[in-house]
């Protein structure tokens, strides 16, 4: 364990954890003595049952620190997305969707922003609202849940703005993926709204493939932290802090 | 004409088969391919756990009896955690 930087708030974040329904390791128990703040970037279950949310909810129970996390389309799977959220409620998970929350750590004020996402394309190779009614659903739902980030974010004034994401917000973190799946791992209006309002870092998983390290066209930090893609437990992040929260775009 | 009166179903078509089934059944993985040869089904691409590997497997040899399966499956094995990284 390293000493802590008093100047630095600690961000650990993971995503793609995927509990199943037996007992499961996933390394987190010693996050509270790394970390001021655990982000959970979605597929946190396998089919988004109750009884995973169960064993997850007994993994996250009483780590120490904050848990902040938004659900992945796994979580969907079974229509039971409610059920999962109360497990973790239960172990004292905020969970967001298209939502915001506010923490103190130490003098420092942080937001948090969140949201599945969706897919839709990123810039220049989107789908579009034309056509069969499928087609324009599809589109029409990564707008609305962007917007639904756009209208979260604009309400924070937290001296660290964070945003959590499931679906990737840019390309650079898809690279590795095969590119006929890229429409269906992430939307580039997420990104776009992460611009508008500024953030300093933006995690998400969700893209297994895919590259860890990317920026928005703004130039926010995204961080691809889908377990099979940083292979460790959690990934953190140091912020500077405290400092005034200011747009990049 | 072609396309018709074909006894089996065309390698490429089994495959995709088999990768929408694993999706269906839960054990997809993003990044999982599949491939059909004759009687050869190749399963290649990252898991996370030996488990979700050998359930992988177990779950194409059930969709593809008679066939048998070559395993090119990986699993992600864990590495040491890397220091913070330092968000400027």
């Amino acid at each position: 364990m390293t000493t802590p930087d008093p100047t630095c708030v600690r961000v650990a974040a993971v995503g793609d954890v995927h509990v199943g329904t037996t007992p499961v390791h996933l390394g987190l128990a010693d996050v509270a003595l790394h970390a001021d703040l655990l982000l959970l970037a979605g597929d946190l279950t396998r089919h988004g049952t109750r009884e995973e949310a169960a064993v997850l909810a007994g993994e996250l129970d009483g780590l120490g620190l904050p848990v902040v996390a938004v659900l992945g389309n796994h979580d969907h799977q079974t229509d039971a997305a409610a059920d999962v959220v109360d497990e973790l409620v239960s172990a004292g998970v905020t969970v967001l969707e298209q939502s915001t929350c506010e923490l103190q750590i130490g003098s420092t004020t942080i937001g948090v922003a969140g949201t599945k996402g969706f897919g839709g394309g990123t810039a220049g190779a989107t789908a579009t609202e034309f056509g069969e009614p499928e087609m324009k659903a599809f589109v029409r739902h990564g707008a609305e849940v962007a917007a639904g980030l756009d209208t979260a974010l604009s309400g924070l004034r937290t001296e660290i703005r964070l945003v959590v994401l499931h679906y990737s917000p840019v390309a650079d973190t898809l690279a590795g993926e095969p590119l006929q799946i890229h429409p269906f791992l992430g939307d580039y209006r997420l990104a776009e709204a992460v611009d508008r309002h500024g953030a300093d870092l933006v995690v998400h998983g969700h893209a297994h493939a895919g590259r860890e390290r990317g920026r928005t066209p703004g130039g926010v930090p995204v961080r691809n932290v889908a377990r099979p893609v940083i292979r460790s437990p959690y990934r953190v992040f140091e912020l500077p802090a405290p400092r005034t929260a200011t747009a990049t775009a | 004409m072609t396309g018709r009166n074909t006894s089996e179903e065309p390698d490429e078509y089994l495959a995709e088969h088999i990768r929408s089934a694993l999706a269906r059944e839960g054990a997809h993985q993003l990044g999982i391919t599949v491939s059909v040869h004759g009687s050869e089904v190749r399963v290649a691409g990252a898991v996370d756990t030996p488990e979700c590997r050998a359930e992988v497997l177990a779950h194409v040899a059930r969709l593809a009896p008679g066939r048998e399966v070559l395993d090119d499956l990986d699993h992600h094995p864990e590495v040491p955690p890397e220091p913070p990284e330092r968000i400027a």
